[in-house]
């Protein structure tokens, strides 16, 4: 056996990329077998646009069937629809929009600091592989009668909640290699300070998913612990939401809601300096108004089973109210940056910044939902009757469809912000450029789509429907707003599937004569080739500044 | 001087640290009408003794604060300790002031994906079977060896090309005969599933027909002038998956009834008539 | 002489460079940040569910659950004798002193199987049915993710170990074993926690 105890001397890091021979068995081994960041980068986007497109089938199916407020008819019983709710809203976050970040974020983060490769390239691998079968056992063990009702087939619901543990804890492995590649793999020169902002939101986003999705994996492992012995002790019983699901609601209610889509504002100011071709004004400030956007968004305490009034404690008004300060903070930064330099459009900026809109509308609904509690909060000083008057209409929000709007808003201004980072770093994902007019019009559905599911859930709201039951008697004026939101997730699904068929159609355009860096970009992913090689970069570089490109063009 | 990774993960301790206080105060009257909360004096008995002397209103949320203070504060610390892992400050570490180049990529394995789908396997033992949960965790355990040659190999020496040949010597002679045994088990089961599956007849017809195929294949694939290694593998493949497949499916349809079990009810029947 | 030529083939190849320092501690940090707070839920839940059931005036451990102090301070003890272990592999491997590392391996993970054998001969002394009350589920559930969390520090000792073995761990790189020291040290302290929260309060 050989034993290599020598003392190790610097040599040669690279190791050599492996010729493919073209036959597709070897290349599906290849997939399969690869640890290249760029590859899983890409299998996490097109499984989760994939999934997107199945999430939102299933979320049109449970539209049809709130748009007869009457009873359950179209999905086959009470118990099926409230598995397609909880799939419906459970794999909006954790099948679509936190694994498409995940896999942006694993393609280019490495890129932006300006390392070969991803911290831990084989847990990313099994990171990936993890998600993507455990997702898949998750919609089947749904399907197969389980869902997190009391009422479902005992094996497949237990099937359900381990199934989603695998996901998570995938989703976590994954992002602890990308938060450790932001940390650990950067460059010479570039301080923590100098980090891209989307490399930093991602930094920002992940510590909060690190210390909020274990609390859900922990309330899961809860749930199967109670559910596998012969007696149920836990989960039995219930009111509003059934079974465990009333355990994971927090995790898909405010404020948990908004870290879901922490990287779209990463992404957006990795934009704003490249449309206005100057460097971000006061950056550091943007970069802690991202941390301070990402750390309010803590919502794993804020559990409903333990504490029913949790929506009442000055801890949540509070945190929900400032929720909107650093986006405001940061909207500033971005006009002033823009109006400060010479703004040149494009769709990859257009369709973030209608993500964003979505993000500040989402921020709208929780501040009216907290709204009644805030002004409530005056009955301890005095017996008014005008507090109520105006409280009560809010106070009726918190667990209402609104609850659906804001969800709506922000996971979707998740989907949008993520579609916009495809557009742009597009030549570095695939090679290719994407159409533009495509782009437009799958950013015109995605935006317009969201708009209508999120606006009418919202009016929705302030005429009582219920979050999830459609057995209840409702306004009229209801089931018809619930056909427009219904429409709403079918445009957002015609979006995506734009968006597919785009990039369905990139791989047949010729990509010869793309440029290193088409868009203008600051920051190192824009430095090596469209896509780059197998080690990222021909040699290492070293950084002065946060916008090393600009560096050598001399701009100030 | 404090970091830029201490100050973002600190931040938040203290933010996650503060809202542990005032929620384990405020979240104290859980029963009554009030919209802020009723300041029970006891309450700050508990948040200064960590839940210890009781007084939190609600302990889950107030714990799960606590805790999210220690994990960033823990990465607060980690981080300035280490200066951020800054690139010179790594530099440093090394003796030389040469910044070490960040690991590039990997070479090519399979074991992550196959590490998942032993996770699955031993989920679907978790829910169905105890044999299935101990197959997961066999293969998991198999998973967990070959990640570590996998480690080790490619850290051997500086040359990659040596280093797969390297861990190819040793493992091959363990992989080679025990993944075609369990290839083999695995036809094995799947061929004796179907044959128990269909009628006498009908599997008399498969173990005729089965050897005829593949002898049949055998013959085609050695006539051909020069045979594809592409075609070859092929027709392996969709023969194994089509009885692995199958064997799936009738081990779900489940064996069909058997005439020694009507004879046990004979002797069955016997038995009781004795006893009358 | 096949031996031979395969010893001078081998020293003409060059070493492997150094991974970069930091990097696995600076992911096991990341992963003990999760894994604390997968405890902590579970603490939570375990204080708020205790909480309820006593403010109703009712027992939280069920009388037929005989939890005493002797089996788990053994543990605990064992597990504190673990620290200064794991800090020793790492001392040893920053000194390049191999037959030391290897001793402190061994031990560590001795005593880590022997704080396995005690935990499950505890569970299955104290008399708790896992599903009989919400008590004994908690504290099923909570001493068995703490066992299988000890497992996977073992394993990760065990991986270092194998490395460490190989030469690829010494005064000039010894940064995976030090995070597995990172990742033992949380592993006690958890179990510290476990010990006040269950055996000792209840």
């Amino acid at each position: 056996m050989t034993v290599t105890d020598t003392p190790p001397i610097a040599a040669d890091p690279t190791v050599e990329t492996p010729v493919l021979p073209a036959s597709p068995l070897v290349r599906i081994a290849n997939v399969i077998t690869t640890g290249e960041h760029k590859i899983l980068g890409r299998m996490y986007i097109l499984s989760s646009l994939g999934f997107a497109l199945f999430t939102l089938v299933i979320g049109v199916l449970v539209g049809l069937e709130q748009t007869d407020m009457g009873g359950v008819d179209i999905v086959g019983g009470n118990e099926a629809y409230l598995q397609l709710f909880f799939l419906w809203r459970t794999g909006l976050v954790f099948l679509v929009v936190v694994p498409l970040f995940l896999g942006l974020a694993t393609s280019i983060v490495p890129l932006q600091v300006g390392a070969p490769s991803i911290a831990f390239p084989r847990a990313a691998a099994a990171a990936f592989w993890g998600w993507l079968l455990g997702g898949g056992l998750y919609i089947g063990a749904t399907m197969a009668d389980g869902g997190f009702n009391a009422g479902g087939d005992s094996d497949a619901i237990e099937l359900t909640i381990l199934a989603m543990g695998m996901m998570i804890a995938s989703l976590l492995l994954a992002t602890v290699c990308v938060m450790t590649t932001v940390i650990a793999q950067r460059t010479e020169g570039m301080s923590l300070l100098r980090v891209p902002m989307f490399s930093w939101s991602m930094l920002a986003a992940g510590a909060v998913w690190l210390v909020s999705f274990p609390v859900l994996l922990a309330v899961l492992a809860l749930s199967w612990a109670d559910l596998r012995g012969d007696v149920v002790v836990f989960f039995e019983t219930g009111s509003g939401a059934p079974g465990s699901l009333r355990y994971l609601a927090w995790a898909f209610d405010y404020p948990q809601v908004f870290v879901y889509a922490v990287p779209l504002l990463g992404i957006l100011a990795e934009m704003v300096p490249v449309t206005a071709a100057r460097r971000q004004a006061m950056r550091s400030v943007m970069m802690a108004a991202i941390a301070a956007f990402a750390f309010l968004s803590f919502g794993a305490y804020a559990q409903p089973v333990y504490n029913a009034r949790v929506a009442q404690q000055p801890v949540f008004v509070v945190q929900n109210l400032l929720l909107l300060l650093p986006l405001l903070v940061l909207l500033g930064g971005w006009a002033f940056t823009l109006v400060s330099g010479k703004p040149k459009a494009s769709v990859s900026v257009g369709v973030a910044g209608g993500g964003l809109l979505m993000l500040l509308a989402g921020g709208g609904v929780a501040t009216l939902r907290v709204f009644g509690r805030l002004v409530g909060g005056l009955r301890e000083l005095g017996d008014w009757s005008w507090v109520d008057d105006i409280s009560d209409p809010f106070d009726d929000l918190v667990d209402t469809a609104a609850v659906a709007a804001e969800f709506r808003y922000v996971v979707l201004a998740g989907l949008i912000g993520a579609v916009a980072g495809v557009y742009f770093w597009a030549p570095k994902l695939f090679g290719r450029r994407l159409s533009p007019a495509l782009g437009g019009l799958a950013g015109l559905a995605l935006v317009g789509g969201t708009v209508l599911a999120s606006l009418s859930e919202m009016v929705n709201g302030f005429l009582d429907e219920p979050d999830i039951a459609t057995d209840v008697a409702v306004d009229s004026g209801v089931e018809i707003l619930n056909w427009v939101a219904t429409a709403g997730l079918a445009v957002v699904a015609l979006g995506v599937l734009t968006v597919l068929g785009d990039l369905a159609l990139a791989i047949r355009r010729d990509s010869s004569d793309l440029d290193d860096n088409p868009v203008g970009g600051h920051t190192l992913e824009w430095a090596t080739t469209s896509p780059p090689p197998h080690n990222n970069f021909a040699a290492p570089i070293a950084v002065t500044s946060a916008e090393p490109l600009l560096d050598e063009e001399g701009e100030v | 001087m404090l970091t830029t990774g201490f100050k973002l993960f600190f931040g938040f301790a203290v933010v996650a640290l503060v809202g542990a206080a005032v929620y384990g105060v405020a979240s104290g009257d859980l029963s009554g009408k009030d919209y802020l909360g009723f300041v029970d004096p006891s309450s700050f008995v508990g948040v200064l003794s960590l839940g210890w002397k009781g007084g939190v209103g609600d302990h889950s949320g107030y714990v799960v604060l606590v805790f999210a203070t220690v994990s960033a504060a823990y990465l607060a610390f980690t981080l300035v300790g280490f200066r951020d892992a800054d690139p010179e400050a790594v530099a440093r570490l090394g003796g030389s002031g040469e910044i070490p180049p960040a690991a590039g990529p990997t070479a090519n394995n399979v074991w992550p994906a196959f590490g998942a789908a032993a996770a699955v396997v031993l989920l679907l033992g978790l829910v169905t079977h105890a044999a299935v949960f101990v197959t997961g965790l066999i293969l998991l355990a198999v998973v967990a060896f070959e990640w570590m040659i996998s480690a080790w190999a490619d850290r051997a020496t500086g040359d990659p090309e040596a280093n797969r040949e390297l861990r190819t010597r040793i493992m091959a002679p363990f992989e080679i005969p025990l993944l075609g045994a369990a290839a083999v088990a695995v036809i094995v089961l799947s061929a004796s599933r179907i044959l128990l599956a269909v009628s006498e007849l009908n599997a008399v017809w498969i173990a005729i027909g089965i050897p005829i195929i593949i002898v049949g294949a055998a013959v085609a694939i050695v006539a051909m002038e020069k045979p594809s290694r592409g075609a070859v593998v092929g027709v392996l493949a969709v023969g194994v998956l089509a009885i692995v497949v199958l064997g799936i499916v009738s081990a779900a349809v489940g064996p069909r009834s058997f005439e020694h079990e009507e004879e046990h009810t004979d002797e069955e029947a016997l038995v009781t008539e004795v006893a009358r | 002489m096949a031996d031979d030529d395969d010893a001078a083939r081998t020293a003409l190849l060059p070493a492997a460079t150094l991974p970069r320092g930091r990097t696995v501690q600076v992911g096991t940090a990341f992963a003990i940040a999760a894994v604390l707070m997968y405890f902590g839920g579970l603490f939570g839940i375990y204080l708020a569910e205790r909480s309820v059931v006593r403010t109703a005036g009712l027992e939280w451990i069920p009388g037929s659950v005989d939890i005493q102090l002797t089996a788990p301070s053994i543990i605990l003890w064992t597990y504190i004798i673990s620290m200064p272990l794991a800090a020793w592999a790492v001392y040893a491997i920053r000194r390049d002193d191999r037959k030391h590392a290897y001793m402190a391996f061994a031990l560590v993970l001795l005593l880590g199987a022997m704080t396995i054998n005690q935990a499950a001969y505890n569970f299955d002394s104290i008399g708790a049915v896992a599903d009989n009350s919400r008590a004994e589920t908690l504290i099923f559930l909570i001493g068995g993710s703490h066992m299988v969390l000890t497992l996977v520090g073992m394993l990760f000792f065990l991986f270092t170990a194998f490395r460490a073995l190989a030469g690829q761990f010494s005064s000039r790189y010894s940064d995976a074993v030090a995070a597995a020291a990172m990742f033992w040290y949380v592993i006690v302290f958890l179990y510290f926690i476990i010990w006040l929260l269950i055996t000792v309060s209840k």
